[in-house]
Order: C-alpha cells, then structure tokens, then sequence
C-alpha cells in the first residue's frame, strides 16, 4: 500500500493493529450486507457485496447507514 | 394519503435527478481498512457505483464533489480510470481540497471546477513502513509516481515537465516538497478548467448532457453519413490525375 496523502502517516495508520469486530453477513435477497452487529438489534453497514450494479445506487445500503436486524 | 392518516404529515414530493453525485471525502481508501479516525472513501463502492451510473438509463450524467487529503495510490488511480472512462458527462468539483491522489479523480471528469478557497496539493510519492535502501526502491517510487504524473498530464491541459516542476519545488510547504495550488492558480496551470461553483458545476454537466444527448441521436437519425461523390471508374482515377467529381459527366456514387 502507497498512501499518496499530505497527512502524516502516523496519523493516518494510528490504531492500526486494533483489532474491528468483525461484521456478521445479512442476506437480503440476492445481495450480502456486512453489518456491524451494534446491539439492540441495529446494525451499521460496513459493506455490500453485490453482483447488481444498481443495489450500489440503494441510499439505505451505503457503508454507514443503520439498519434493523431482525 | 397514508401518511397525511397516520401521521398527519405530508410527503415532500420526490424528484428524481438525471444526475449521479459521487462524494470523494477524506481518505481514499486501499485494500486495506484504515482505522476509523479516517473518514474514507472506499473503492468497493464506488466503483461498481460508477458502473450502475454508466448503465442506468435514468441517470445522463455524472458530478464529483471532492473534499479529499488523497490516499491510496493504487485505489485512486482506479477510481480516476473509471469516471474517465464513463461514456456518461462528467463533471467535477473540487471543494475544501483535492489533495494528492485527489489532483487525478479531479482531473479525470470531462470538465473540472475548483472552488476560489479550495486547495490542492502536488507532492511526491513517499514510502511508509520498512524501506530497503536499495536502487531498486527509487526506481518502484519513480514507477508509481510516472502513474499518476502520466495520468494528470493525459487528462488535463498541464505539461508534464510544469507538474514535475511543481511536483518537487521547495520552499513552498513546510513538512515536504511540493506546492499547494489555491483556486485560480490551479486553473493557470492547466491543472483545472474552471473555478466555480455548485451551480457552474451544475450547470455544465446539463450542458454536456445536452451535447451527449445529441451525440447519441445523430446516428439514429442519419444511419449511413452521406459520403463524398467520387471519380467514376473507382480506383482507376487518382487524386491528382483524375476529373474533379463536381466537373465529371454522371460522376458519384450509384
């Protein structure tokens, strides 16, 4: 990996080796969100794993959105 | 109706935009997560966004906004790659900054904007981590650089020898080698077209969705182009010996 950034490098990477928790796979339809699991049943999109291009134009799939896991 | 029943409210009416923004922010982010002090953008999503945008009939055009201190080299560059290779218009904006990698995504829409306070910085390429002090090391470093100096240059009006220049001036910033470009000084160097706006950045994207619009009909409309008469005879008659077409009796295509 390249970082081609004016921010230090050190700022950038800091925490670097804390490990995430890793996201749980939802299956919606034909398309996989990975969800951090945030508890009382929410969940944060981390990633979406699609073949169709369009579930990538979805407002409530976008890394970041909450979502409902039931 | 349901929810002026339920809720007493009612439903802005929703309109849909012929126009795809595209938010380049923060951190471009590579193959591996950042840590989450970053805000990032990040190349699995986008990309395949900028697939749907080029097959969705619905959407004509394509505005970038960016506000972006670069980030990975690999992750840009292929960022940069897709919206230059939209056949869609785009149009880009570059707001707050476009720093580093940033300076190819902004460069690579059909028309770029800056805003009058918005910054960029041009700065070599440096290595983190473990670096092997070895010739072989420069020569990567000088491969990676040649990328993007190389794209920058193909897609915008800046020479290279201009970006080089720029690239490695001293004096200008305080940590590093390089230049930071403000607003209109971006557009002096050919980096940028234009300094502007929202509503300039708007606007030229509608315009350019104009000029794609009629670009797609015009085959349409005149499926063979009409040809220019020729000699009679074919090839027998060159272009310095043969009877001009307009003069030659029953000359032009049958």
């Amino acid at each position: 990996m390249i970082l081609y950034t004016p921010v230090p490098s050190e700022v950038v990477l800091d925490g670097f080796f804390v490990q995430a928790p890793t996201p749980v796979e939802v299956r919606v339809g034909e398309a996989i969100l990975l969800v951090e699991d945030l508890g009382g049943g929410w969940g944060r999109v981390v990633r979406l794993i699609s073949g169709n291009p369009y579930d990538y134009l979805k407002p409530d799939w976008m890394p970041g959105m909450m979502i409902r896991l039931s | 109706m349901e929810s002026i029943e339920a809720l007493g409210t009612t439903e802005a009416p929703v309109n849909k935009s012929n126009i795809h923004v595209l938010t380049i922010i923060g951190q471009i982010e590579g193959h591996l997560t950042l840590p989450p002090q970053n805000k990032t953008t990040r190349y699995e999503h986008i990309i395949p966004q900028l697939v749907a945008a080029e097959l969705n009939p619905e959407i004509e055009g394509i505005l970038a906004i960016l506000n972006t201190v670069g980030g990975d080299v690999e992750a840009g560059l292929a960022l940069a790659e897709m919206m230059a290779s939209l056949s869609k218009p785009t149009v880009s904006l570059v707001l707050g900054g476009g720093h580093s990698i940033g300076v190819p995504i902004a460069v690579a829409a059909d028309h770029s904007f800056i805003a009058h306070t918005a910054t960029m910085t041009i700065h070599p390429i440096r290595l983190s981590g473990l670096v092997i002090g070895v010739p072989q090391t420069y020569e990567y470093l000088d491969k990676m650089q040649d990328r993007v100096v190389k794209f920058v240059v193909a897609n915008s009006r800046i020479s290279e020898a201009k970006y080089r220049e720029l690239m490695f001036r001293t004096g200008e910033l305080a940590r590093d080698i390089g230049t930071v470009l403000v607003g209109k000084d971006a557009v002096k160097v050919g980096l940028i077209d234009d300094v502007g706006g929202l509503a300039e950045a708007v606007a030229k994207v509608q315009e350019l969705i104009g000029h794609w619009r009629a670009s797609r009909q015009r085959p349409k409309n005149r499926p063979n182009p009409p040809k220019p008469p020729g000699p009679p005879g074919g090839g027998q008659a060159s272009e310095t010996s043969g009877p001009h077409p307009t003069s030659s009796p029953g000359g032009g295509p049958r």
